[in-house]
């Protein structure tokens, strides 16, 4: 049943467009001592998706959290979305879902409580579709509404899946089609195709858990999710930590239906010149790049697909696997070479 | 000619982009566009889009208030289409200045600074203009905040002149959160803005 409050009239930016700018992130952060200790395989310092901390040999803890507003009206959606975006971060790592949190701001004077009920009940479905557990939460009265998880994950220490893992050669891998922000924004001014539209919520609503695990089966060490800061923010994430650049055949990356015309049109969110201001002086455009294709590179997306390096031999047989468990978009769009002075290379 | 205003104002983003990218492809001459807005971000989004597609953007600003005018591109690309990112602006052969120092020529440093002032009011009124004004080594100075070229380097980018600024060499200097205007970009970039232009002039 479809909640009659509109959720969506509550924001003007919803899902990961919400983060704050990278670069007003990185000036606080620089302030502060990172912190160090024997056991932490994986902290901030690479702009991976969640922190790594062994426990054992055989054990390692994979903690996340992710919360943002509203990117659809009703709250059942919302609640699925949300939690399959904040569940991502575990499965990015390479790990397997354990526990998770509701973090929830909530304005209950304003919006009905059942609207509410409806997003927590979407989230506790997609955890559980993780084989989690939710084990608690914290709801405090907000305005505009606010939900995510706080997750915690497992994976063996030797299985970490990071940013850094990048080798030359790699072929790049991407689950899932672009334009999610594209497509909220677009149904935020009556342009998109209620079809369209249909298929990019059931796109953000997929779980990343399947493509974890067909990494983890080909072998894979470097991967991520991608979202707020687009494909291009997260590939040039990636090219950095691991000391390589990153080639992108802009042709080959998979789109959602519709996402194209929209950008056409001039429906090109203040997020994608963020994105583009953040990566702009370490990419490389090729001269005659289609302006609205590039701009969809740098869509941000919520609840995005895995974006991975594979062995270039194994690349077409992970993109199968992919397809038949139902990333039926997943494509070969790039890959991993030598470090020149550019992190991204971006070609027709 | 009929010169159409796009009132955007009170808009949420992206629609005032939406509603300039429909008057750039209504338009059956080229007659200027003036778009209306009412707050910076798609102000400064707009203009950002017109300079990657080749148009140039004048904006005047009361408060909060914004109004930008720009002449459609009517280059043999349609509407935006393929990027029109090393294209030159108009149809002569395209040429770069390059400035690799925050001094003219080699005298005397005053001397040097009264040329880099000189150069720079009298590239505004140059025609044809060139496509990219490239700043590199000490050249990446004149643009920091505080520099007294700040000013006209603004002026030569509202005139849809690209301003590129070497990355490398602001990060030498320390002064990345000092550059407002123009593009911090890279070495490859810039060569290749140098090779597909006509000329490069280096003062």
């Amino acid at each position: 049943m479809t909640s009659p409050f509109d959720l969506l009239t509550t924001v003007e930016y919803g899902g990961c467009s919400a983060k704050l700018a990278p670069g007003l992130l990185a000036n606080v952060l620089r302030h502060l001592e990172r912190p160090t200790h024997p056991n932490l395989m994986v902290d901030i310092s690479t702009h991976d998706d969640a922190g790594v901390y062994r426990l054992d040999a055989e054990t390692a803890l994979i903690q996340t959290l992710d919360f943002f507003p509203p990117v659809c009206s009703d709250g059942r959606t919302f609640g699925r979305i949300a939690a399959a975006n904040a569940l991502s971060d575990v499965f990015a790592m390479g790990g397997r879902v354990l526990t998770a949190m509701n973090i929830v701001g909530f304005p209950a004077s304003r919006i009905p409580l059942e609207v509410l009920g409806e997003i927590l009940a979407g989230g506790q479905e997609k955890v559980s579709e993780a084989a989690g557990v939710i084990v608690g939460g914290h709801t405090i009265d907000d305005w505009p509404p606010k939900y995510g998880l706080s997750v915690t994950g497992v994976v063996h220490p030797e299985r970490v899946i990071t940013n850094a893992g990048l080798r030359p050669g790699m072929a790049m891998v991407l689950t899932k089609p672009i334009g999610t922000g594209t497509l909220v924004a677009g149904r935020r001014v009556g342009l998109a195709r209620d079809n369209d539209y249909r298929l990019a919520l059931a796109a953000m609503e997929q779980l990343n858990l399947s493509g974890a695990e067909i990494m983890q089966a080909f072998g894979v060490r470097a991967g991520t999710d991608i979202t707020g800061f687009g494909l291009l923010g997260h590939a040039m994430q990636m090219a950095d930590a691991s000391g390589v650049t990153l080639r992108i055949r802009a042709a080959d990356v998979p789109l959602l239906n519709g996402a194209y015309d929209l950008a056409e049109s001039g429906c090109l969110a203040g997020a994608m010149f963020r994105n583009l201001d953040y990566v702009e002086r370490k990419t490389h455009f090729a001269a005659g790049l289609d302006y609205s294709l590039k701009m969809l590179l740098l869509d941000p997306q919520t609840s995005g697909g895995l974006f991975f390096g594979v062995a270039p031999e194994k690349a077409q047989q992970a993109v199968q696997r992919l397809r038949d468990v139902g990333y039926s978009h997943a494509a070969i769009v790039g890959e991993a070479g030598e470090r020149r002075e550019s992190s991204l290379e971006v070609t027709r | 000619m009929h010169s159409p205003i796009v009132d955007a104002r009170g808009q949420v983003c992206p629609m005032p982009l939406i509603l300039t990218k429909q008057a750039i492809k209504d338009a059956t001459d080229d007659a200027p566009i003036t778009v209306l807005v009412d707050n910076e971000t798609s102000c400064k989004n707009i203009e950002r889009f017109l300079r990657d597609n080749g148009m140039t953007a004048q904006t005047t600003r009361d408060g909060s208030r914004f109004s930008i005018r720009f002449t459609r591109d009517v280059g043999e690309h349609t509407s935006p289409g393929p990027s029109a990112e090393w294209a030159p602006t108009g149809g002569q052969t395209s040429y770069v200045v390059s400035l690799a120092s925050d001094t003219v020529g080699r005298g005397p440093p005053e001397l040097g600074a009264i040329l880099t002032k000189g150069l720079l009011e009298t590239l505004k009124a140059v025609s044809p203009a060139p496509s990219h004004l490239v700043l590199y080594s000490s050249g990446v100075l004149l643009a920091v905040d505080g520099s007294p070229h700040a000013d006209a380097l603004r002026t030569l980018e509202q005139r849809g002149i690209q301003v590129l600024i070497c990355g490398t060499c602001v990060d030498y200097y320390g002064k990345k959160a000092e550059i407002h205007v123009g593009s911090i970009s890279n070495m490859l970039t810039i060569l290749e803005v140098q090779a597909a232009a006509g000329k490069v002039i280096a003062p």
